[in-house]
């Protein structure tokens, strides 16, 4: 990011091979459909390439691509009024693309976990996302989403309490 | 932190599609002219207010509203207004920095409260009290005008939008200062609702916008 500062477009390019996928990951954990991830992908580097002076010298460059990213995701989760698919264990006969790789042994569990998931609300399920699967300290969570880092806290002990209570109803 | 709970697979990775989509959508922004950087937006911003306050007491000077006498006695509560002004405007616009959106906020109160307290008994008049708030709206109406479309260039953020219309309002406030002597209350009531209001418009129309970025 400091090489394209300093004026070196192909910056960028590097940057995009370095972590497009990584976003896109986190994208589609936080919306929860991958159409949509696709497209805040797109949108999120283009707002890196809108607002590079934005970045400032010293930062660490992946929590503020998913601080872009997870902004662009909010907001657009906000103004569509979207609701996030909750895949139901009783088959309604509509099929849906599973958003997760078929890596987990137990493919009904997998569903459950995914369902559960995508019913926590957006804001804790970005914390949980963060830390639980990004590694970020909930300082970095607090500083990427303008929080203090006792709200940062709270939100993901509330994801967590909220995920084990719908994982032990479905169970 | 009950942190033990079982979270989904890694999902599917990107398409290859939606990647050189996303390239290409990138590469296409790369050609166009780099952005003004954030603190050209704040000195664009700052220059606004700090010269739509020159220009009314510029006029209301030549016309012979008020004098210089008179701006001498309002001088400490005029440069406090263009100071909050460009310190909000700043606070408002850069990149992070919560503490310091917060810390304006207070410094915009205070503001508020000096210049109720600086007009004491004041002089009476006859015009009609909304002619001041009406004014004030519609003067600060233009840098919240381009704070609106400099807010569009980087993430919503409600309080970031609140200090953004309070930097704008303040160019109101400083025509109260000129325009009108009435007392304390008049200003409290009349002089900081226009202020407010010049606000919440900034805040309610930045949070409709798309906004052309999304980075904090």
């Amino acid at each position: 990011m400091e090489r394209y500062q300093e004026g070196d477009a192909g910056a960028m390019e590097v940057l995009f091979d370095r972590h497009a996928s990584g976003v896109h990951a986190f994208l589609a954990r936080m919306v929860q459909d991958r159409t949509l991830a696709d497209d805040l992908l797109q949108t999120t580097f283009l707002s890196v390439v809108r607002s590079a002076d934005r970045y400032q010298r010293g930062l660490k460059l992946v929590p503020w691509l998913l601080t872009i990213a997870g902004n662009a995701a909010r907001d657009t989760l906000r103004k569509k009024k979207l609701q996030v698919e909750v895949l139901h264990d009783d088959d309604d006969g509509v099929p849906v693309e599973p958003s997760v790789e078929p890596a987990m042994s137990d493919p009904g569990q997998r569903r459950r976990i995914e369902a559960a998931f995508a019913q926590l609300p957006a804001q804790q399920r970005e914390c949980v996302i963060l830390h639980k699967l990004e590694g970020l300290s909930f300082e970095q969570i607090a500083q990427m989403l303008d929080i203090t880092e006792t709200a940062a806290r709270i939100r993901a002990h509330r994801g967590y309490e909220k995920l084990r209570e719908l994982l032990e109803e479905k169970n | 932190m009950t942190n033990d709970v079982p979270l989904p697979p890694a999902p599917k990775p990107a398409s290859n599609d939606a990647l050189a989509k996303a390239r290409a959508a990138m590469r296409g922004e790369l050609t166009k002219r780099r952005p003004a950087s954030w603190k050209a937006s704040v000195a664009k911003a700052s220059g606004t207010i700090i010269g739509l306050c020159v220009a009314v007491a510029g006029v209301m000077l030549t016309v012979g509203a008020c004098t210089l006498d008179f701006l001498s006695t309002r001088a400490v509560t005029l440069a406090a207004l263009i100071t909050v002004g460009v310190v909000t405007t700043w606070a408002s616009l850069r990149p992070q920095g919560r503490v310091g959106r917060i810390a304006s906020v207070g410094l915009v109160v205070l503001a508020a409260v000096l210049l109720v307290l600086m007009r004491g008994a004041g002089t009476p008049s006859e015009s009609p009290h909304w002619v001041c708030t009406v004014s004030h709206f519609a003067v600060g109406l233009a840098p919240a005008a381009v704070v609106i479309l400099l807010l569009r260039g980087m993430a919503p953020n409600r309080l970031r939008s609140i200090v953004a219309g309070l930097a704008a309002g303040t160019t109101g406030a400083f025509v109260g200062e000129l325009a009108c002597a009435k007392p304390a209350g008049h200003v409290a009531v009349f002089h900081l609702s226009a202020w407010v209001a010049v606000a919440l418009v900034v805040t309610l129309v930045s949070s409709r916008l798309t906004p052309r970025s999304y980075a904090p």
